[in-house]
């Protein structure tokens, strides 16, 4: 797999305030790179020192191999992004604007501005300023992806649209990558992530704690097995099963939430041996595993 | 300080108070210090009997009263410099009372709290008055405070009236601002309007005496009612009523115009006509042409107003050009300028060539190339500076312009040479009204000295623009950079003048641009000047520190 953008030791500080720190990161072409974390983790200062906005205070970081502050007019060249907080020429009406910025990247791009406009509905001859928020949202995702690039670099791209048109992005962004292009997606809308992702790396208070695969984050969520049975249950008997990690009575004690990492099977046997009122199980979910990490950096 | 409406205000625009408020106060200082080199200098006395007294009334000077402090105060400070200052803040306030925040977007917020609209203009406008005070109050601090020991001899009452007088003309012009941005909900409109009505009301009253049909008007002018009898002398006249009852009556306006209206809509103020689509589907503006460039798209982006500040710096060289033949044949109305005029021209061309005073370069020159000319030039350029280059980093666009293949230093150089080039044309432009005024009304100006003059000009405003580009590619903030820079326009202007009586002072004055500008002879009674390409090298040098330093930093942080 070649690396698309890949950092070392990317460092930013603000005066003394730190934007992000140490940052190793390797995305690689064709893949969808979910880029996560909580509010003023880094996530932002990461994207617009990668984009040359930002100089380095130490570390360096390379885009298809070229290095990201000397060469970043032709990294531009190839890339399409769209700003956390977007800001449009307001005066304009989005034909003008996204005009004016295919001129600036010397493409016509009119057929493909065509198409996007239809699939997002968006109005082409309002001006921006009349637009509503998600429309506004809309314009700038216009403007990312019309060139065709090989590289999308969106921070919080769904943020302001409707579901259906949340959904009709994330369908796009999988024929992107199908099309063998590259897509890092600053994002904290989890489900969104784990639909569209193939891995993950979670930032926190300016560092990146973790990166891995969509997959391997969903095996470390435990199921959880809630059971109601008709008398009270030994609590004990369940905790000392392998498989059981934790056991929360609740109910009075004759419903038991079980916590399982591995098979279920011994806990149903177990159960069956007195009578069940109801049992539900429930799949682990990415949620957990992130807020895990997000509230406790040595967490896994 | 966020308790209420009225507080909260106080609170938003303090920062902006203090540095207006401190730099008309450091002006009144430096100026009211400087009057007893002036009432002292054997050379003025000198001069003052060398020129004929039809000329001195002519430029607004008396003899009599010219050097008392009340007469040189007048002309120096409250005729002109002055009062564009409290206008300036009075309207940036007035503006700021809704369309500002309407344009924001926080005004919905705002008046989502369980107050009305009604109350939310009623206690800015308590706020703005507040506030719009302490500029003519610290000039009367400073007034009050050196009256003994510069030797002034102002009365309590005259500086006290005059203040009064310069706060309530700020307020009109802050009315008509928070009346039009009532209206329109738009800050720039409100701003454009305002400032448009005070260069016209002072127009009017400059020129009245000049043209019969003038004078009902100038009746009407808030110029007038400030200034027509001299405050300092006159004390309280019926002029600061009608400043009162206009300024209320705008007041009013604004507050029934805002309680009317639908809020931060692009239907607001003239439904009927924007339902409809401008324009079919599909169908972009000719002006998309523009749109091809950097360079284009800055021009884009002046396309409208271009023509206004053209208007705007062309009429007054129209208005002094027709002036010149009643200047020239009727000496009652020389005299009838008496107190309209800055009296800073006196300095600029009375030391070394008394008798270009009242030659058509020497008049025509003080009248649209000393203060209004490089006035609005210096507005363009520097206001030019801060709207296309320095505005996009505030407004967050910076980054969305630099995510596009190009380099940073290509991008501010084409905005700063396209901003270059549009100072060009209008000096271009002002150079062909000059012929015809000077065809029309036989001032026989020589040809090369009307280019020489407005190149002059031009590169005035392209020195200030560089220096303001550059304090802006180091502070982040294109505010700062203008205030800056006004401020050391204001102070080099002064300079210049005060310099040639004020021997302490005289060495510094070739540092100054305006000598650079206007050096001891009239703009239009000489040629292009070596001088000029000091000008010039120092908006490029502004210039090249600005794209070296916009290279190498972060970019809105």
């Amino acid at each position: 797999m070649v690396a698309v953008i890949e950092t070392v030791g990317l460092t930013k500080f603000y005066g003394d305030a730190p934007g992000i720190i140490d940052l190793d990161l390797e995305v690689r072409e064709g893949e969808i790179f979910g880029f996560l974390g909580p509010n003023g983790a880094g996530k932002s200062t990461t994207i617009r020192t990668l984009l040359n906005f930002l100089l380095p205070t130490r570390g360096s970081g390379t885009i298809f191999g070229l290095d990201i502050h000397r060469d970043t007019v032709a990294i531009k060249r190839r890339t399409g992004y769209l700003p956390g907080d977007l800001s449009l020429y307001d005066r304009m009406t989005a034909r003008e604007f996204l005009l004016y910025f295919a001129n600036l990247r010397k493409v016509d791009t009119r057929t493909h501005v065509r198409e996007l406009a239809d699939r997002f509905q968006l109005d082409l001859d309002r001006p921006i300023k009349n637009l509503s928020t998600g429309n506004r949202q809309k314009v700038g995702l216009v403007n990312a992806l019309m060139h065709e690039p090989e590289l999308l670099i969106l921070d919080e791209p769904t943020s302001g649209l409707d579901p259906l048109m949340r959904q009709e992005f994330l369908d796009l962004l999988e024929e992107v990558r199908e099309e063998g292009r590259t897509v890092f997606l600053s994002s904290h809308i989890l489900p969104e992530v784990e639909r569209v992702a193939d891995r993950v790396g979670i930032v926190r208070d300016q560092h990146l704690v973790t990166v891995d695969s969509v997959e391997a984050f969903k095996g470390l969520a435990n199921a959880t097995v809630t059971i109601r049975f008709a008398s009270i249950p030994d609590p004990r008997s369940f905790a000392a099963l392998e498989s059981v990690i934790g056991v929360d009575p609740r109910n009075g004690g004759d419903t038991l939430v079980l916590t399982i990492d591995g098979t279920i099977d011994e806990v149903i046997k177990m159960a069956a041996e007195q009578e069940v009122l109801s049992i539900s199980t429930r799949s682990g979910e990415l949620e957990e595993v992130f807020l895990s990490y997000y509230t406790d950096a040595d967490a896994q | 300080m966020l308790s209420n409406a009225f507080t909260k205000t106080i609170r938003d625009n303090l920062r902006a108070t203090i540095a207006w408020t401190a730099g008309a106060a450091v002006l009144s200082l430096w100026l009211a210090s400087m009057y007893p080199y002036i009432r002292d200098s054997e050379e003025m006395k000198k001069l003052l009997e060398q020129i004929p007294p039809e000329v001195m009334a002519a430029f607004g000077m008396d003899p009599a009263t010219f050097l008392t402090g009340a007469g040189y105060l007048s002309g120096q400070l409250y005729s002109f410099i002055g009062p564009i200052i409290m206008i300036g803040f009075a309207v940036s306030l007035g503006a700021a009372i809704t369309a500002t925040e309407e344009k924001n977007g926080t005004l919905d917020m705002l008046l989502s709290a369980p107050i009305s609209r009604t109350h939310v203009v009623l206690s800015r406008f308590a706020a703005v008055a507040l506030l719009a005070a302490f500029v003519p109050a610290a000039m009367a601090v400073v007034l009050l405070v050196g009256n003994g020991p510069f030797g002034l001899r102002l009365s309590v009452q005259g500086i006290l009236a005059v203040n009064v007088g310069l706060w309530l003309l700020g307020m009109v012009y802050a009315s008509i601002a928070a009346a039009t941005g009532s209206l329109t909900g738009q800050p720039g409109t409100a701003r454009g309007v305002a400032l448009s009505a005070a260069v016209l009301a002072w127009f009017v009253s400059v020129f009245a005496p000049f043209f019969g049909w003038l004078d009902l008007p100038s009746k009407g002018s808030p110029f007038t009612w400030y200034i027509d009898e001299n405050p300092m002398l006159e004390l309280w006249s019926t002029g600061l009523g009608w400043l009162v009852i206009s300024s209320g009556a705008l007041g009013a306006a604004a507050v029934w115009l805002f309680a009317r209206r639908d809020i931060a809509t692009e239907l607001s103020v003239f439904p009927e006509t924007r339902l409809t689509p401008r324009r079919s589907r599909h169908v972009l503006p000719r002006s998309v042409w523009l749109l091809g460039s950097v360079a284009g798209k800055t021009v884009w982006d002046r396309r409208r107003t271009i023509f206004m500040w053209a208007a705007g710096i062309a009429s007054p060289l129209l208005i002094t050009f027709s002036a010149w033949p009643a200047l020239s044949a009727n000496a009652a109305a020389m005299a009838a300028m008496i107190g309209a005029m800055p009296s800073e021209i006196f300095a600029v061309f009375g030391m070394t060539d008394p008798e270009a005073l009242a030659t058509p370069a020497g008049f025509i020159s003080s009248r649209a190339y000393v203060n209004i000319g490089p006035l609005i030039m210096i507005i363009f350029c520097v206001g030019g500076v801060s709207t296309l280059v320095a505005k996009e980093e505030q407004a967050g666009t910076l980054d969305m312009l630099l995510s596009n293949p190009m380099h940073r230093r290509s991008v501010l150089g084409a905005k700063v040479a396209t901003l270059g080039g549009l100072a060009v044309l209008i000096a271009a432009f002002l150079t062909a009204v000059a012929f015809v005024g000077n065809e029309i009304w036989d001032t026989e100006l020589e040809p090369m000295h009307i280019i020489g003059a407005n190149v002059g000009l031009m590169l005035l405003g392209v020195f200030f623009g560089g220096m303001s580009l550059a304090l802006w590619s180091f502070l982040g903030s294109g505010g700062a950079a203008v205030g800056i820079t006004s401020a050391v326009a204001v102070g080099t202007y002064f300079l210049n003048g005060l310099a040639t009586i004020v021997d302490p002072i005289a060495p510094l004055r070739i540092l100054s641009p305006f000598f650079w500008y206007l050096g001891d002879t009239a703009p239009l009674a000489k040629g292009p000047q070596p001088a000029y390409l000091l000008l010039l090298l120092g908006g490029v040098a502004g210039s090249a520190i600005a794209a070296w330093r916009f290279n190498t930093r972060d970019l809105a942080v």
